[in-house]
């Protein structure tokens, strides 16, 4: 390894630990090795693969489907599905800490990150729960070890940049993903039953036959969102980015004509929200592009590719390799940053070493995703606790079996290709 | 004008700035989301999509990416990994300040980089609409310029402490 690229990726580190936004430190690493190298000419390069880069048609479902979640949350259609998942969940041992889980399975990626859902249901549950007694850190832990459902369920922001990335059907990628989200979220609910925190058992709901059908019909349009966006996509009806388009038209008919909890005057809000916030995930993307660029001037792929042919690793030593790898890269970088700088060349490597690409792309995103939890960086694990207020020990405490049931369940996934690869190869996905 | 107070006059034009950015991507958004409705209608209503609309709906959305780029630069909301300076508090300030001057660097590097590459690609045009490709380039220099702008009144208002 050259020493241009140890500094790059020093420069990179310190950056992000000091506090600097991502998508800059990438940028700054960049810089630094254009001029460490003396290559002062590929600075031009910049502003041209940041701009082909985010020019991707794929890209542009990211901020129709942040649409559909924000006309669902500014429209009030949230309220209706954890009135759903209240009455279907809320009974068992653990009562809102399932409902807040269940929440994340019906109607995963409300926001299409794990960090956005993390703030959305945060604020609805964390203070919930506490009101229900439950410890804050413990509130804390459930809204932020479920959040990692969402972007393993469609529709998910990480699948589209992860596609757009590799370059690998995103209708694969959704069916893939299904059956490993559901278990991790039914993992942890297991895991919130066995705690003593069950006792809070709710008692109060009422679950007489005309109150489960009034709660399902109230949620069922709503809940066609997803199934509208996945039955597009898989059938071929429309693209990813259409499929954004049609789900976020939808939302915005039920909340503006069916349920009348939108007025016309709040769209611009509504509109200049979504795009603020996408643009936050594209120029990582962006910046992203750069630096794998550099990656692959440095021949990072070829040295990647050298080292797992010279360890001569089987299948099954390469996935324990890649797991701790890209555990230890999702505790410092962004999902989306990580999957733009490393999916390329894992996904090389991990073909040539005979694992599935589907397969792959799933244990990719759900390692990346446990990342954002890990102490002592997780964006989720510490947006949870500035939403909750409470001490980061006590969250990390309260947090520990959620993330030992989450390194189970990814072991599970890894070591069992058939939970990924059932779904896709019954829809016809090779 | 000797004895005259520029700070609120100042603060004034640069909530316009992201007022602005925050209309121009909005705008773009909904252009987008009507153009790709546009697209999903025709495609089943009358079996032919003009070939220009996915390189519009592209293009308008990469103006409205950059501008919203901009506009989170200024409310600091771009993705980072805040422990160490929240856990430093005041120490943690000349920090922040150092690294809020190394991104108006690099604000300020994209945005001349981005011109230069407008200005090389004017004279070529774009595929599907014909327009010269420096248009859709150009969202580069003018939101990394907006962006630079502020960044020098976030530095600014740390500063002041404002």
């Amino acid at each position: 390894m050259s020493a241009s690229l140890v500094t790059l990726i020093a420069v990179f580190l310190v950056l992000i630990l000091a506090g600097m936004p991502i998508a800059w430190a990438m940028l700054a690493a960049s810089v630094s090795w254009m001029i460490l190298t003396g290559n002062y000419q590929f600075l031009q390069v910049i502003p041209q693969r940041m701009f082909e880069g985010i020019d991707v048609f794929v890209l542009l479902a990211i901020p129709l489907f942040v649409l559909t979640g924000e006309i669902i949350n500014a429209g009030k259609v949230t309220d209706r599905l954890i009135r759903m998942a209240d009455v279907c969940f809320g009974r068992l041992r653990g009562g809102l800490a399932q409902v807040n889980i269940g929440t994340s399975i019906l109607f995963s990626g409300i926001t299409g990150t794990a960090v956005g859902d993390v703030a959305a249901l945060g604020r609805v549950f964390i203070p919930a729960m506490t009101g229900q007694g439950f410890p804050a850190a413990y509130a804390a832990a459930v809204t932020a070890a479920s959040s990692i459902v969402g972007p393993m369920v469609p529709p998910s922001l990480v699948i589209i940049v992860f596609g757009a990335a590799t370059g690998m059907s995103i209708g694969a990628m959704f069916a893939a993903c299904v059956i490993p989200g559901i278990l991790i979220g039914v993992m942890q609910m297991l895991l919130v039953a066995a705690r003593p925190q069950a006792a809070s058992r709710r008692r109060d709901i009422d679950r007489s036959f005309p109150a489960v059908m009034q709660a399902s019909r109230a949620a069922a349009v709503p809940l066609m969102i997803p199934l509208i966006i996945v039955v597009c996509i898989i059938s071929g009806i429309a693209t990813p980015t259409e499929a954004g388009a049609i789900a976020a038209a939808y939302t915005l008919l039920i909340a503006l004509l069916l349920y009348r909890t939108l007025r016309l005057d709040s769209l611009p809000g509504i509109f200049s929200r979504a795009m603020v916030f996408s643009s936050q995930l594209m120029i990582l993307v962006g910046c992203g592009a750069i630096l794998s660029w550099i990656l692959a001037v440095e021949r990072v792929p070829d040295l990647l590719n050298a080292f797992l042919v010279s360890a001569d690793m089987s299948a099954v030593t390469s996935l324990v390799f890649l797991n701790v790898f890209l555990l230890i890269a999702g505790m410092f970088i962004d999902t989306a940053a990580a999957i733009i700088l490393f999916s390329p060349l894992l996904m090389a490597a991990a073909t040539n070493v005979g694992i599935h690409p589907l397969h792959f792309s799933v244990i990719m995103i759900l390692n990346l995703n446990i990342g954002l939890l890990t102490p002592p960086l997780g964006i989720c694990l510490l947006t949870a606790e500035s939403i909750a207020g409470c001490d980061l020990p006590a969250l990390i405490k309260a947090l520990a079996p959620f993330l030992l049931v989450n390194i189970i369940a990814l072991l599970i996934i890894t070591y069992i290709p058939e939970i990924s690869l059932l779904l896709p190869r019954y829809l016809g996905f090779q | 004008m000797p004895g005259a107070d520029p700070g609120p006059r100042a603060e004034t034009v640069i909530e316009k700035l992201d007022r602005a950015l925050r209309v121009i991507a909005g705008a773009s958004l909904a252009l987008v989301f009507l153009v790709i409705i546009l697209q999903v209608a025709m495609r089943y209503l009358l079996q032919s999509v003009p070939f220009f609309m996915e390189e519009a709906a592209r293009y308008l959305c990469t103006w409205g990416i950059f501008a919203g780029v901009a506009s989170a630069i200024f409310h600091g909301t771009h993705i980072r990994v805040a422990v160490l300076q929240d856990r430093l508090r005041k120490a943690g300030r000349p920090i922040g300040l150092l690294l809020e001057f190394t991104c108006l660097c690099l604000y300020t590097l994209v945005a001349v980089s981005g011109l230069q590459l407008a200005l090389f690609l004017h004279a070529e045009k774009s595929i599907a609409m014909g327009i010269p490709l420096s248009v859709p380039v150009a969202a580069i220099p003018v939101f990394f310029t907006a962006a630079a702008i502020l960044s020098v009144a976030r530095i600014r208002n740390r500063r002041t402490g404002s």
